[in-house]
């Protein structure tokens, strides 16, 4: 081991031995030392340097994301509309950009602007680094078409399968567009589904009963 | 050892070295990169040995957590409560889910920075002096209360990330009109729809049990009709209220308890008093101890030029609590300070009166009485029922203390009976009537005289129970004076109660088989109400009813429920339906007619639940199912044994 790895020092060889074996090593392997030893501390400055960027830039973001929040229970729109724009320009690789972009969704919406507001989800579906978020953007885009009746567009946009967590919202909607299309049988599954899958304590359950109520869920008998 | 081997093998070595130089080099990279790379990340490897509860998923829940988790729960909750299985699970149930959205969220970047959480922490208004934040008034409270800065501030931390991603959810929400509508429709359908009602009770009088089914039954049944494992008990009750039963104080003990000051005051007196605190420390040194010297003296000083106290307590007192008060204190009882600043808050007899410099364990206080309302008195005549009662209390517990000690010896030194602790304590040996495991009438309502009279030693053992302590002044020892093993009753004595079981069965029975005739007979064109009319049954003629019924008359829930999960009528035909009603008997309807709510006639409250209660559902909600989603995909394992 000692052999291979390091530098041979012993008792055994004179000091002129020693010295030459020392430079012997050195010849070969040195380069080697040298190299490890840049590319070692490169990749901790680098790091150390990456991490620290990462941290500035969410901490302005998580600044004027709270500042967003704060104007939206306002209802000082187009302050927050500003905000959440440049966390969509200057911080999209923070996290907040994705919760931006679905309150800017929401902003959009509630002034009429529908086209504004499906671009705003349809980035947040591509982008989002939460599965959560890109859920939320699926779910609310499937709603917005179903709203403008689009039933076909809608169910692609909601896709094959829920995220984790939100199979009650999933098949509650699914449920709603396949209504739409009259398959009640389905329609009546899913309802089901979704009431099966909800929390237990929310008060949205009696809508959900209501909703499955509502296609002659009951026993014949 | 390796070296002298690898001595002897050297020049075989060598030529192995040559060869493999290129490959050594590049070990040797590699090796550097590693440990550099691991340099970076070295926190992860400290920490010692703690004990862990959960984990998994990137989390730890380390058992200290759990345990303060749990103890914040102590007095929330009832105890009964508190030590279940069930509920210790729930408690760290919570810690997982919120260790595994902190994680998630701080590992995808979100964050809180020192600026921030300073920010949030100055915002808050318990740390406030003069609408300010003030470092002394947060140390102070935060140690005040018990509780960690550094945990505390971890706190506020993660409460504020947990705030930015629910608001991010919730204030996006997005609800569309149709789906207003949709559901406001579906609140406020009607239905229309005749019923007629098959009760049970009418079939109850033709219902014939006969002897043989009665004792099938019975045999058939078996654990069931047992009479329950019951004792009797005898027992010694020392109580101070039976010892001073017949004591009466005489007139002379009465008057001399008047005299030593014992029941004068009518109210007794109240003091009010505000301080101010110049903190040393016990172990001062001579030097401070000079400087708060002259600092209260100053003080002092001050006041008798005509100072406020209240602005200068305020200004100067190191007691920040009490300064944001100006020195207010409240009410002070007696035993609830430190001597030396009672026996000065006392010595004071005028209202704004203020004492010289007091020394206590906290440094020196100026005090000041800022309201004092004397005790009234009353005279004896008006005192004596009052003291006749406490004179004969003392004299219970006094008989109490005296007795306590030999009735916890005799009771125990005796085990085999009750008779010597009796005899010698003057006491009477007294019976009880029979119990359960679950209690009875008199003493055997008390828990912890059912729990003794069940125990081993007594009720197998034939032993004396310790002496048990009802409350401070009553004290209980019992011993078992008959057992009844748990039993089964006979069939005489249950053969009623199996007869009108049956009869209700068969009665039921038949009521079903009448509402599956009805339900045929419909279905062939007949009529709910010349069904009803043929055998005499009641019938509700058609009425147009929401989901939440009529108000004037109460409809079965459950019967609401079916008609309102009825299939629709089709054609104009009726769908009819039955369905057993929660108190006896069933109903077969008839839906006629399926109204849909208007939307546009609805009132403003029913579009506010409506809109209020699809906000939640598409925003809020979206971030409980996130955080459902974090905890349903995690595999984490439990440590049951270290809860």
């Amino acid at each position: 081991m000692s052999e291979i790895g390091g530098p041979p020092v012993s008792s055994y060889y004179s000091d002129d031995e020693q010295l030459e074996k020392l430079k012997h090593w050195w010849q070969n392997y040195g380069p080697a030392v040298i190299v490890g030893v840049v590319l070692g501390l490169g990749l901790v400055g680098g790091n150390k340097y990456w991490h620290h960027y990462k941290k500035t830039q969410a901490d302005a973001a998580s600044v004027i994301y709270e500042e967003m929040l704060d104007q939206l229970k306002r209802k000082d729109w187009q302050a927050s509309k500003q905000a959440a724009q440049r966390l969509l320009d200057a911080y999209a690789a923070t996290p907040y950009a994705e919760l931006a972009a679905l309150n800017l969704a929401g902003i959009h919406y509630k002034a009429g602007e529908k086209d504004m507001a499906k671009v705003r989800l349809e980035w947040t579906i591509k982008n989002a680094s939460l599965e959560a978020s890109q859920q939320t953007a699926r779910l609310r885009l499937s709603r917005i078409l179903f709203d403008d009746g689009e039933l076909e567009p809608a169910l692609d946009k909601l896709g094959d399968k829920p995220a984790v967590g939100f199979e009650s919202e999933y098949y509650e909607l699914k449920a709603d567009l396949l209504l739409g299309k009259g398959q009640i049988d389905e329609a009546r599954d899913l309802y089901r589904n979704a009431l099966q899958n909800a929390d237990s304590g929310s008060a949205y359950t009696e809508i959900l009963q209501m909703k499955l109520d509502n296609l002659g869920a009951g026993k014949d008998k | 050892m390796y070296f002298s081997v690898a001595v002897k093998y050297a020049p075989m070595l060598t030529a192995i070295r040559e060869k493999t130089q290129g490959i050594i080099a590049g070990f040797i990279v590699a090796l550097l990169v590693i440990v550099f790379g691991f340099w970076g990340v070295n926190t992860y490897f400290q920490g010692g040995a703690t004990v862990v509860v959960a984990k998994g998923d990137g989390i730890e829940i380390h058992q200290q957590v759990y345990r303060d988790a749990l103890e914040q729960y102590r007095r929330r909750v009832p105890p009964a409560v508190w030590e279940t299985a069930f509920f210790k699970q729930q408690v760290l149930e919570g810690l997982v889910a919120e260790n595994l959205f902190l994680n998630d969220v701080e590992r995808r970047g979100f964050r809180i920075s020192d600026e921030q959480l300073s920010e949030k922490i100055k915002a808050l208004p318990y740390f406030q002096r003069n609408n300010r934040f003030d470092t002394e008034v947060y140390s102070g409270t935060l140690r005040a209360q018990g509780i960690n800065t550094a945990q505390f501030e971890s706190q506020i931390r993660n409460d504020a990330i947990a705030d930015q991603v629910r608001g991010g959810f919730r204030e996006s929400a997005i609800v569309t009109q149709s789906e207003i509508e949709a559901v406001m429709r579906l609140m406020l359908q009607r239905r229309e729809w005749a019923y007629l009602q098959i009760d049970t009770s009418r079939f109850l009088k033709q219902a014939k049990i006969d002897q043989d089914a009665i004792k099938n039954y019975y045999d058939s049944q078996a654990g069931r009709f047992m009479s329950p494992e019951q004792v009797q008990i005898e027992y010694l009750l020392l109580s101070a209220e039976e010892l001073a039963r017949d004591y009466q104080p005489t007139e002379t003990e009465l008057r001399e308890a008047y005299d030593t000051g014992i029941g004068q005051d009518a109210v007794p007196e109240r003091r009010r008093a505000s301080h101010i605190l110049v903190e040393l420390d016990a172990a001062a040194s001579a030097e401070e101890r000079q400087k708060a010297v002259e600092r209260i003296q100053q003080l002092e000083k001050q006041l008798r030029e005509g100072a406020d106290f209240a602005a200068l307590a305020k200004k100067n007192s190191d007691d920040p609590v009490s300064a944001a008060k100006g020195g207010d204190l409240g009410d002070i009882a007696r035993g609830v300070m430190a001597k030396e600043f009672e026996e000065a808050a006392y010595a004071l007899k005028k209202k704004g009166a203020v004492s010289k410099p007091v020394r206590t364990k906290f440094g020196y206080h100026l005090i000041k009485l800022t309201d004092y309302k004397p005790a009234v008195q009353r005279s004896f005549v008006k005192a004596r029922e009052d003291l006749r009662k406490l004179l004969k209390q003392q004299h219970g517990e006094e008989r109490f203390y005296d007795l306590s000690e030999d009735f916890y010896n005799l009771t125990y030194e005796q085990p085999d009976s009750l008779k010597p602790a009796a005899d010698q304590l003057g006491l009477e040996i007294r019976k009880s009537e029979w119990f359960s495991r679950s209690g009875g009438a008199g003493i055997a309502a008390k828990q912890p005289v059912v729990a003794a009279a069940f125990a081993p030693e007594v009720l197998e053992q034939g032993r004396n129970s310790d002496a048990l302590e009802l409350d401070d002044t009553t004290l209980v020892a019992l011993r078992v004076a008959g057992h009844r093993e748990a039993e089964r009753k006979p069939l005489s004595a249950v053969s009623g109660e199996i007869e009108s079981l049956l009869k209700q069965q068969r009665a039921r029975e038949q009521a079903a088989q009448r509402r599956d005739q009805f339900m045929d007979a419909l279905q062939q064109g007949e009529t709910l109400p010349v069904l009803a009319r043929r055998h005499g049954l009641k019938y509700t003629k058609p009425s147009v009813v929401s989901r939440e019924g009529k108000k004037q008359d109460k409809v079965d829930q459950r019967l609401l429920a079916a008609v309102f999960q009825a299939q629709r009528p089709q054609d104009g035909k009726p769908v009819y339906g039955s369905v057993a009603l929660a108190d006896s008997g069933y109903a077969v309807f008839a839906l006629e007619r399926v109204i849909e709510g208007d939307v546009a006639g609805a009132d403003a409250d029913t579009r506010n639940r409506a809109v209020k209660l699809l906000t939640g559902r598409r925003g809020l909600d979206y971030y409980a199912n996130y955080r459902t989603g974090l905890r349903k995909s995690a595999e984490i394992k439990v440590y049951p044994d270290k809860l």
